[in-house]
């Protein structure tokens, strides 16, 4: 993790030392955009911070799934390409990733595809053919996160809300009290 | 027919060989069946659960059976989490190391062959015949095996991660509703 930003990690999730930042992903970003949601969200106490936290993972969760839902059908395309001879140029495996990956139109990757009987569409279409069932699981998992993360922000709400209640309770307690005094003290004084 | 001598011989045999004797063969073998462990009893560190309980408790106002319960959803919860961020581990399959590229944008099958592969371009790009001493066939090669080897790994990674699902789904299913309850 480089030092520009500050480690965002709450007070139960420091304790249970929780990671969720796996290799190769960006600690930057992750904190950064945790920051966003702690702020926007307003999440104070350890409990609201804590489901922020775990709120922003589901999302990070959906951002994994979708990257390597992008990148298995990248993969699968460009090894669908692999060996096909372009006039002058013939582009390796790697090339084709990179230009699938960047979304390059080249002239020579399009005329690769051409080369194959196919265009973009039907290239997409056969990858996503050839790994449907891996296609679906990830699906199934963006589900599920996107129905935990659901549950979590109805939990948040519940959160905040319990915040509020008991605020609102400990002004109304001191407001009965304080009558209550004020009823003490004008018995007492009509009973002198 | 068995004969009598016969199966004494079977019996003493068996008796050479009914599995491990000593007690840290005994409990390596009982975890034989364990697959993922989350099905098993939590077994919170009690330090670490009490150090929750106050924070909750200091923090949320609850009371110790309130957060007690809560704590015990969070440390179920959070062991579901690290399974899953294990198995997507497996995944990364040959790209584990985690610090190839801080620039390169997170894609678990990609990273390893995105740097091998640009050394490849790069190096054809200027006409050399060698990068650190092998031949470029070679890097072509290692480039094949770690898309092969990537794309076999995810496929098994995604496999055992939708095998936790209802452990997960059930440990968030459990926080939610403890949450839900405190909502008074």
């Amino acid at each position: 993790m480089t030092k520009k930003v500050k480690k965002m990690q709450g007070a139960i999730s420091s304790l249970l030392a929780v990671n969720p930042i796996l290799p190769g992903e960006s600690a930057e970003a992750y904190q950064e955009g945790l920051a966003g949601l702690i702020q926007e969200l307003e999440a104070t106490t350890v409990l609201q911070v804590y489901l922020a936290e775990k709120i922003y993972e589901c999302l990070w969760w959906i951002r994994r799934y979708d990257t390597q839902k992008r990148e298995t059908l990248i993969t699968e395309m460009a090894q669908m390409l692999e060996n096909s001879y372009v006039s002058e140029l013939a582009l390796s495996q790697l090339e084709f990733r990179e230009a699938l990956r960047w979304s390059e139109s080249s002239a020579a990757l399009l005329r690769a595809i051409a080369s194959k009987g196919h265009d973009m569409a039907s290239l997409r279409q056969r990858a996503q053919l050839k790994w449907s069932k891996q296609l679906r699981d990830l699906d199934d998992q963006i589900a599920l996160q996107a129905k935990v993360l659901a549950g979590l922000q109805a939990s948040f709400e519940v959160a905040a809300n319990r915040t509020l209640n008991r605020e609102r309770m400990m002004l109304q307690n001191a407001l009965l009290s304080r009558d209550l005094q004020a009823i003490d003290g004008a018995v007492g004084s009509s009973s002198e | 027919m068995t004969t009598v001598s016969q199966r004494r011989a079977n019996w003493l045999n068996a008796q050479r060989s009914t599995g491990p004797k000593t007690a840290r063969g005994r409990k390596r073998v009982s975890q034989n069946a364990v697959r993922h462990g989350l099905s098993a009893p939590l077994d919170a560190d009690p330090a670490l659960l009490e150090a929750l309980v106050m924070r909750l408790q200091a923090g949320e106002g609850l009371s110790r059976v309130e957060a007690e319960s809560l704590a015990l959803r969070i440390i179920a919860f959070e062991r579901t989490q690290a399974h899953q961020r294990t198995r997507w581990l497996a995944t990364l399959g040959s790209d584990a190391s985690g610090d190839l590229d801080q620039d390169l944008e997170y894609s678990p099958a990609a990273s390893v062959t995105q740097l091998l592969g640009s050394r490849l371009v790069q190096a054809e790009g200027q006409g050399n015949t060698h990068i650190a001493g092998q031949p470029l066939q070679w890097y072509k090669d290692a480039l094949k095996l770690f898309i092969q080897s990537d794309r076999s790994a995810q496929r098994a990674g995604i496999r055992e991660i939708r095998a936790a699902d209802r452990y997960y789904r059930r440990a968030a299913n459990q926080l939610i509703k403890a949450l839900r309850g405190l909502g008074v």
